[in-house]
């Protein structure tokens, strides 16, 4: 994707942190299709957005010691995130079921869990991959 | 964790992103370190050692000395 070895850090920390601002962007984007009922086109643009975004955000070559400190920060933040959804979430659509009939929000809760339990799946598959491999990332 | 980079550098009058180049990091990195608002990977902190010719414990002070009687037992 990007040719980093003779690219300074420098510019690899412009280029990591402009994509981490196109993801931001990308993501206040999506949430606003998600709540607004926008055209179709409106949709695909945040989508392609965080393609790109996450993409570079991936690539470990644009990140230096900093960096690599901030996304371990919003990786945790990140796994909060995911927890509270997990606990709280069935909870929150379980109460907007009762208001407004069950059906729908059944859908919803069963989406929402989905997601949430293979991303802890993940976190801990790459955790004891880590551990008992005692690599070293850095 | 406190640190002597500010001092060090300035003592080379390196500015920080001629720091950066020789540590192949960016400026931003060592201004977070310099400020104490980012703690270097262990790696990182080597090369900056190596970099000042000197050990890391006399750059990098990450508190209240402990003395060996408060080291862990070597059993035998």
């Amino acid at each position: 994707m990007f040719k980093t070895s003779s690219v300074p850090a420098e510019n690899r920390y412009a280029m990591f942190l402009t994509m981490v601002h196109l993801g931001a962007i990308a993501t206040l984007l999506l949430i606003a299709t998600l709540i607004f009922d926008l055209p179709g086109f409106v949709d695909g643009l945040p989508q392609g957005m965080l393609f790109v975004a996450i993409g570079a955000i991936l690539y470990r070559k644009l990140r230096d010691d900093y960096v690599e400190d901030l996304w371990k920060a919003g990786i945790s933040a990140a796994f909060v995130a995911i927890a509270v959804c997990f606990l709280f979430a069935p909870l929150a659509l379980g109460l907007l079921g009762d208001m407004g009939g069950n059906a729908p929000w059944r859908d919803a809760e069963i989406a929402v869990q989905w997601p949430a339990a293979i991303a802890f799946l993940a976190f801990f598959a790459g955790f004891y991959r880590r551990m008992l491999s005692g690599g070293a990332s850095r | 964790m406190k640190n002597r980079l500010r001092v060090l550098r300035a003592e080379r009058e390196w500015s920080q992103a001629e720091l950066a180049g020789r540590l192949d990091v960016s400026r931003q990195a060592v201004n977070a370190i310099e400020t104490g608002k980012h703690d270097p990977s262990l790696g990182l902190a080597f090369r900056i050692a190596r970099l000042f010719a000197m050990p890391v414990e006399q750059i990098f002070d990450d508190g209240p000395e402990h003395g060996p009687e408060h080291g862990p037992e070597h059993g035998g």
